[in-house]
């Protein structure tokens, strides 16, 4: 999952982008909203966390910029701005979440969690292909009766893949959905994370490969061999 | 509580009814007359008929001289009473009041003798039948040797007194309905003309903090009422100017005490559940922001203090270069800092009456607001222009415009609207503006055609 935060305050920004990384988001971020508008447009967030006071541009503008360009991911104002008139006029532009400052850090990703969940259509956070079982909320794995222990980028990079199970995605989607900005485009991070993915999945001779690669195109997960 | 309504019903029904019933009496006087005048010449025809036909003959002496007896005057008119519709009625007396003849429709009862018949001519009466009667006396006089005689006659009133009764049956009905349609047209007349009224109270009923961008409609008003709906639409803009300003007001402190309270709380939640990743700069950012906090609550707590300082603040005799030379040095870092020139002009002997405390607040607040917000390299010169004003202080504000400088002493005003960075929260010029108030002293601002904003400290 990647994300978009756009927010203004350094110690906030650095702490949530933290928090964030270490629940296995991949996270860009940004203290300026005219650059936070021209980041939404070019890449493929799953969720945007935006606040409201913003440099630049006004989050709101942001908001009302990025749903002009049809651009339908799902965004959460964090924001100081705590009236009923303003979480009125915030949900009314088109954010699909508002979570007010302070707020307990928990809180704030389960709310992302939610509306990442949204964008794939998925009400139940568990997620299954054959035996393989990923428990979104718990952040678990289990295989068979086996759990299995992943870090938080394989993590990562085995929801976005059971997320789109059978479908065959490129290593630039996973580049763009797992990894933030700072990763080199020429590494071959994704390839390496694949191949540990698969070693970490792979309880037992017995478990069927799962993920398979499709030459020149990307990787699929699916029970059968395509 | 008076209504309107009720208050014109209670004037103006009353006062037409005063007027019907003035206008009714002064009908009924007016047929009265006419009824009486017209029995008056009824029995002034008679009496100058009853003159004529009594009147001596003037015969010649030779063929003896036929005298007339005032016993027949009475037969003498007697043909002059054929009017079958009218009552007439007709009786002599003779000097000393004796009757001398009577029409015979009198019977028993009696006219009555008017001792001074020129006095009162035309009278009413009344017979001791009760019968009203209309009465008219004079004297004929009947030659030496009879002398003069009283003559009365009079006629019944019987057919008038009819005619004022209908009158005054036809006045009193129409009177009352008249009073009763004039009330219909009056209550039907002030609720129309009452309408823009209750449109008036209902729309202000309506009016919420929510709705106060809504103007009360000014077409079709009637003129009495549109200067009060031109108020109101007035005292509306101001409202909303300040339910703006408080709801402004309210965001920037929010923003000014949530973000930094945010940041803490955030930063020490992932220190606690990642405690592998927090790092020395978690606290470093923990100590910012509580600095932030800190600087906003103090700023908050110096205005609130100003503002409720009242009639404690205690006054000496200041000298002003004294204090802007100590508030200088207390910026020099950031006036190293930011290569910042400050040129000083001031009168050193300049001593005046006020609190010292307030006057090193303002002053403090003014320049630490120039040498922040001056560009860098850029000068900063405080000197007196003019005698009332105690100092002024100049730079350059290439950011700033008119409008800016009517909003620049609210509370919480910053031009950054996204209110950015944690340096300043916005209250520095605020709290110098009501500090220079708690002295009597005001600040005034302005910009040049060059840019420069000159803040000046001057006497109210």
């Amino acid at each position: 999952m990647k994300l978009l935060l756009v927010e203004d305050s350094e110690a906030l920004s650095r702490a949530v982008v933290k928090a964030l990384k270490a629940s296995g988001f991949a996270v860009d971020a940004t203290d300026n909203g005219a650059e936070g508008l021209w980041m939404s447009l070019e890449n493929d967030y799953d969720v945007i966390i935006l606040d409201i006071m913003l440099p630049g541009l006004d989050g709101r503008e942001v908001l009302k910029k990025l749903r002009e360009a049809n651009n339908e991911t799902p965004v959460l104002f964090l924001t100081a701005k705590d009236s009923i008139e303003d979480r009125v006029a915030g949900l009314r532009l088109g954010a699909d979440d508002y979570l007010v400052k302070s707020f307990a850090i928990e809180e704030l990703i389960a709310r992302v969690e939610a509306l990442a969940r949204r964008k794939y259509q998925t009400r139940s956070p568990k997620l299954t292909v054959g035996d393989l079982i990923l428990d979104r909320s718990a952040k678990t794995v289990t295989r068979g009766m086996q759990s299995v222990s992943l870090s938080s980028q394989l993590f990562s990079l085995l929801e976005y893949l059971m997320l789109h199970e059978g479908i065959v995605i490129s290593r630039t989607q996973i580049e763009e959905h797992i990894y933030d900005e700072q990763i080199s485009p020429m590494s071959n991070v994704v390839d390496t994370a694949i191949c540990a993915l698969r070693k970490a999945i792979k309880i037992s001779k017995s478990n069927a490969a799962l993920i398979h690669t499709r030459r020149g195109m990307g990787y699929v997960i699916s029970e059968e061999k395509p | 509580m008076k209504s309107i309504r009720s208050q014109l019903l209670l004037w103006l029904i009353p006062s037409f009814i005063i007027i019907a019933i003035l206008a009714g009496a002064t009908l009924y006087l007016s047929e009265k007359r006419r009824l009486n005048d017209g029995l008056d010449n009824e029995l002034n025809k008679l009496a100058r008929a009853v003159q004529l036909a009594n009147k001596m003959p003037m015969l010649p002496r030779r063929l003896g001289t036929a005298m007339i007896s005032p016993n027949n005057i009475a037969e003498n008119t007697q043909r002059l009473l054929s009017d079958e519709n009218k009552v007439f009625y007709i009786q002599v007396w003779d000097e000393v009041g004796t009757t001398l003849s009577k029409s015979e429709n009198l019977a028993e009862y009696q006219l009555s003798y008017q001792k001074e018949q020129h006095q009162q001519k035309h009278y009413n009466s009344q017979l001791a039948s009760g019968e009203d009667i209309r009465t008219h006396s004079f004297t004929i006089s009947l030659g030496p040797r009879v002398g003069e005689i009283a003559v009365t006659v009079a006629i019944a009133k019987t057919e008038s007194n009819q005619k004022l009764a209908t009158l005054t049956y036809q006045l009193i009905i129409g009177g009352m309905l008249f009073c009763f349609l004039l009330s219909i047209i009056l209550v039907f007349t002030i609720r129309r003309t009452l309408t823009p009224i209750q449109y008036l109270s209902e729309k202000v009923a309506e009016v919420e903090a929510g709705t106060l961008h809504n103007r009360l409609n000014l077409e079709g008003v009637p003129k009495e009422i549109y200067p009060l709906i031109s108020r109101l639409n007035q005292l509306l803009a101001r409202l909303e100017k300040s339910f703006e300003r408080e709801r402004q007001f309210n965001n920037d402190l929010a923003h000014e005490l949530r973000t930094p309270l945010a940041a803490i709380r955030t930063t020490s939640e992932v220190a606690m559940k990642w405690p592998e990743q927090s790092s020395v700069d978690d606290y470093r950012y923990i100590a910012e922001s509580s600095a932030q906090l800190q600087n906003t609550i103090d700023s908050l707590l110096t205005l609130a203090r100003i503002e409720n300082s009242g009639t404690e603040i205690l006054t000496e005799k200041v000298n002003v270069f004294t204090i802007v030379e100590e508030c200088i040095a207390l910026q020099s870092s950031l006036i190293k800092e930011r290569g910042i020139t400050v040129t000083l002009s001031l009168n050193e002997q300049r001593v005046i009456t006020s609190n010292s405390h307030l006057l090193r607040i303002i002053i403090s607040n003014l320049i630490n607001n120039s040498v922040e917000y001056a560009p860098e390299n850029s000068e900063v010169i405080i000197g007196s222009k003019r005698n009332p004003l105690i100092l002024t202080i100049a730079n350059l504000a290439p950011n700033l415009n008119k409008s800016d400088l009517t909003t620049m002493f609210d509370r919480l005003w910053r031009k950054d609207s996204s209110r950015t960075g944690t340096n300043h929260v916005g209250l520095g010029l605020s709290i110098a503006h009501s500090a220079a108030a708690a002295i009597s002293l005001k600040l005034t601002v302005e910009l040049d055609d060059k840019q420069i904003l000159i803040m000046g400290l001057a006497y109210e």
